[in-house]
């Protein structure tokens, strides 16, 4: 398989040397094309600072990060924008849905972004409302529906640009035990049906469960990683709360 | 699409800024309503030969920008406020791949184009108001007029090229700082604590700065009220400007320490009591606590403009009446020259001058004198004649004495019935603003002795003090009035003149005319000039030896029209300000109340009332709007009672009591109503927001 993105060495400091945060102390790892990893740890992990020197959202204070054989660290500002309209796709834990536009709209944006010729703007949002299940909402504003559907309009808007990585900050964690469920399973019918690749960062363990490999990170660091394999989802999820457990923190108890 | 997004924010944009759009109208139209007036298109504002309206509408004109110039701090605060509320929504503009200079130009278009809505419709709505100040205008001038609508193209230009130019600049500042702007720091923008607080300590310094500075603004103005009592006239400037100094420096510094004093009230409140523990007061507690300690600032800045415009409202427009009842005290005669000896060091060099020449250059230009005096002052005692050398004060001159022909002939000319004098009697008029009782009953001198050992008695009536002009007196407010053949044996000490003219004097000539005047005076008193005039034309007081000339003529054009320009300026200043204050602390609330939705929900699902809610959310937002409101209009009065203190016996000469307690009744009824509207409006726009949000819990969404 080939690599979409690979981190080497990234660390990432805040503040000055009397007063330095060490989000990241040292991450390195890589992701194979239509893989959905999941990276879990604690709050003050390092895992959403993790997501945003990824996306180039935050700067990385050593080392490099590369998608799709580009040096992310190495891209200049003003190409920025042109590189995460064309390689990324953001789904946020507060969906972050613009409530100027309706559904139908919000995901629609995305394309125009991206230069989309107009006429195939709508074919193409309501193939993807269609799979993500949301085509009767198409015509609402994000005020006007649940939780759970304003995440699955958040993720087609990310994935309508078929972009190469899919990148989720704890995207149900706004949303209730059913809702989280229909999503997760939504992302993994993504990344089955359209080989996206998703790297999802979330600290619940039930989430991570619908991952096909979790990371885990401590203190800024990788403390491990786990594949879940042929295993069930229910016995990887086991396989997630004995490494919470042994890093010292997580649920025991399995909702 | 972005256009769909533009339309969409546009929308969004005003019903979240429908306050600060209502004021953009509001500003918009009173900019181009004052600066109507001074348009070239304006042809029911015309000059004729009394009247020249060049002085006043260039006063408009750069008055009302130079006020509205602090509509460019409003639009910019405002436009960062926007930035920070929407920061959230451009980083995810941003994260999709928007250019971040596309991102900031369609923020500066959103921007541009409400503001030139409002900006149009005030112009709209601008054009009928212009009408009304038209008209107003002309009635004070006291010209006929009825209302009609011009149309000045200039005006409208002019409107629309200071807003946009407005809106250009703080759009651009903010592009540039939008595309300055790193995505992680836009992304956490609205992280960035509110209400973090200070310490304790730092509390109680402030709460004890604050009371000591009101304290000192009270004790200033309470001493400053108890110098009347010592003072026959008005106060002295520099007594006047040291004390209001004093009071105005505490009460500003005051005003900025008070609202952390609230807060150390609140949180000794917060502390202890049962108060805090009914209902949901903790809550209200806690989040004004948050707002306020986040906005003190804000609320500061707020409490002094809208303390400068209450004092606006009122000062400006009582100065314009003060000036213009002055004027007829001021000038009774259409010709006033006065005369000084002040810079003459020998008495016999006191020239008795004859004005005839005055008559001669007026009929030149075919203005015929009905009635003139030639007033001639003398000094009472030789003795009282002093130098420049020899005086303690440049005011320090003596009181002096005229003939009651004089007199009679000045009373005659303006309007007054004539008076007697017994032989070997003498009386005294008195300035206009003081007061003729108390005056009349402190005389002590019932009888004079002369330098020639004639002895005058009081007369029955001791006193009078109808307007006949600032030139009688020689400094002290007071002349008295011998018998002719008295004054004939006294040395002269002055000769002014006074006329009145069968035809006004054109404005346009009056300075021609005093050129002439003066230059007929340096030939026939030439001596004068070559004794006197190198030796003290450097002394910072010094004047000419007639001086001023005025005309009635000019005096009524000058004064009136500055007297209406003062008087809208205080409108336009104080509504201005007002607004833009009423605006930001409406804007507070109401972001305020968006941001806070999740709050509300969770009170909700913990089991609180709607009603309660409800009721919560109009007690902090009274507290924070009528809090600044009431703390401004308790300073602003005692500004406006130094004010009246100070010019306490012209308020009470020109205006009198009822007139000064209407001028202050009339602009409080005025602003309590903007006021009202304002808070009304922020009101409703609250509740409609915690109606939505409780409305969308119901039926399982959020915003």
């Amino acid at each position: 398989m080939d690599e979409v993105l690979k981190l080497e060495h990234i660390q990432k400091f805040y503040g000055k040397e009397a007063n330095l945060t060490k989000a990241i102390k040292d991450i390195s790892f890589s992701v194979q094309k239509g893989e959905f990893l999941s990276i879990m740890g604690a709050s003050g992990s390092g895992k959403t600072t993790l997501l945003n020197v990824i996306s180039a959202i935050d700067t990385v204070s050593a080392g490099h990060i590369y998608l799709d054989g580009t040096d992310v660290t190495g891209i200049r500002p003003k190409d920025l924008a042109r590189f995460r309209r064309e390689n990324l796709g953001f789904v946020f834990q507060d969906y972050n849905l613009l409530d100027a536009l309706t559904v139908s709209e919000n995901i629609a944006l995305a394309l125009a972004i991206n230069h989309v010729p107009e006429d195939s703007i709508s074919g193409r949002v309501a193939e993807i409302a269609e799979t993500l299940q949301i085509s009767d909402i198409l015509e609402k504003y994000p005020y006007q529906v649940s939780g759970g559907q304003k995440q699955r309009c958040a993720c087609a808007r990310a994935i309508v640009s078929n972009p190469k990585l899919l990148l989720a900050d704890e995207p149900t964690g706004a949303l209730d035990s059913h809702a989280s469920q229909v999503l997760l399973e939504t992302m993994q019918d993504i990344n089955r049906r359209y080989g996206a690749t998703i790297l999802m960062v979330t600290h619940d363990a039930v989430s991570a469960s619908y991952a096909g490999r979790t990371v885990f990170l401590k203190d800024g660091e990788v403390y491990t990683e786990i594949y879940k394999g042929e295993d069930s989802r229910r016995a990887f999820f086991e396989k997630i709360m004995d490494i919470q457990g042994m890093m010292g923190g997580g649920q025991k108890d399995v909702c | 699409m972005y256009a769909k997004l533009f339309r969409g924010n546009i929308r969004k944009t005003l019903r979240d800024y429908l306050v600060y759009f209502f004021t953009l109208v509001v500003s918009s139209t009173l900019f181009f309503a004052f600066l109507s007036l001074t348009s070239r298109y304006n042809d029911i504002l015309g000059g004729d030969g009394n009247y020249s309206l060049a002085l006043f509408q260039d006063t408009i004109r750069y008055a009302v920008l130079a006020v509205s110039f602090i509509f460019i701090v409003l639009v910019r605060y405002i436009n960062s406020h926007m930035l920070r509320q929407r920061s959230r929504e451009f980083s995810v503009y941003m994260i999709l791949g928007m250019e971040q200079r596309t991102v900031a130009g369609q923020f500066f278009r959103e921007i541009f184009v409400m503001g030139m809505a409002a900006v149009l419709s005030g112009c709209v709505f601008g054009t009928v108001l212009s009408g009304v100040m038209t008209l107003f205008v002309m009635k004070m001038v006291g010209r006929p007029a009825s209302f009609r609508l011009g149309l000045y193209p200039d005006t409208m230009l002019m409107t629309c090229l200071f807003f946009g130019a407005a809106f250009v600049l703080v759009g651009a500042f903010n592009a540039r700082r939008i595309c300055r702007l790193k995505l992680i720091d836009l992304l956490n923008e609205k992280k960035a604590g509110e209400g973090q607080g200070m310490g304790k300590r730092k509390y109680v310094f402030s709460f004890i700065v604050a009371l000591l500075c009101f304290g000192v603004d009270a004790v200033a103005l309470y001493n400053f009220s108890g110098m009347n009592g010592v003072y026959a006239g008005d106060i002295p400037a520099e007594v006047s400007n040291l004390y209001q100094a004093v009071a105005i420096v505490a009460a500003v510094i005051g005003i900025f320490a008070f609202y952390h004093a609230v807060l150390f009230v609140l949180s000794l409140i917060r502390r202890g009591g049962k108060w805090k523990n009914r209902g949901i007061n903790s809550v209200l507690l806690g989040s004004l606590f948050q707002k306020i300690s986040s906005t003190a600032k804000v609320l500061s800045i707020s409490t002094l403009a809208v303390t400068v415009s209450l004092v606006a409202f009122v000062v400006l427009p009582t100065l314009a009446e003060i000036t213009t009842g002055y004027l007829e005290y001021r000038m009774p005669y259409h010709v006033m020259i006065y005369n000084t000896y002040r810079y003459i060091d020998e008495m016999d060099d006191i020239p008795q001058i004859d004005f005839s020449f005055v008559g001669e250059i007026l009929r030149r230009r075919g203005i015929e004198i009905s009635e003139e005096v030639t007033q001639e002052s003398y000094f009472v005692w030789e003795r009282d004649f002093n130098t420049v050398d020899t005086r303690e004060h440049w005011r320090d001159l003596p009181r002096l004495a005229m003939g009651i022909s004089d007199y009679n002939r000045m009373r005659e000319m303006a309007g007054f019935p004539l008076v007697p004098l017994g032989e070997n009697e003498f009386f005294m008029h008195l300035d206009y603003e003081m007061d003729m009782e108390e005056m009349a009953g402190s005389i002590r001198t019932r009888t004079l002795e002369l330098d020639d050992g004639t002895q005058l008695g009081l007369a029955e009536t001791a006193v009078y003090n109808e307007p006949l002009g600032k030139y009688l007196f020689n400094s002290d407010g007071s002349i008295l009035v011998f018998p002719d053949d008295v004054c004939g044996r006294l040395h002269l000490a002055r000769t002014c003149y006074y006329a009145n003219t069968q035809t006004a004097v054109p404005y346009g000539d009056c300075n021609v005319i005093r050129d002439e005047i003066d230059a007929a005076f340096r030939e026939n008193y030439g001596y004068l000039f070559e004794r006197y005039e190198e030796k003290y034309q450097s002394d910072r007081h010094y004047v000419s030896f007639i001086d001023p000339i005025r005309f009635w003529t000019q005096e009524n054009n000058d004064v009136v029209l500055t007297a209406v320009s003062v008087r809208l300026l205080g409108i336009y200043a104080g509504t201005i300000f007002f607004i833009i204050c009423m605006t930001v602390l409406a804007l507070h609330l109401i972001t305020d109340s968006i941001d806070f939705s999740a709050q509300y929900r969770t009170l909700h699902q913990i089991g609180v009332e709607r009603e309660d809610l409800a009721g919560m959310v109009s007690r902090k937002s009274f507290c924070y709007f009528f809090v600044p409101c009431i703390t401004a209009f308790i300073i602003a009065l005692s500004v406006i009672y130094s004010f009246a203190v100070r010019y306490g016996h012209k308020i009470l000469t020109y205006m009198g009591t009822s007139g000064f307690q209407f001028g202050v009744l009339i602009p409080g009824l005025l602003v309590a109503t903007v006021l009202v509207c304002y808070y009304g409006i922020t009101i409703y726009a609250i509740k409609r927001n915690l109606t939505v949000t409780l409305d969308l819990q119901a039926r399982g969404y959020s915003r």
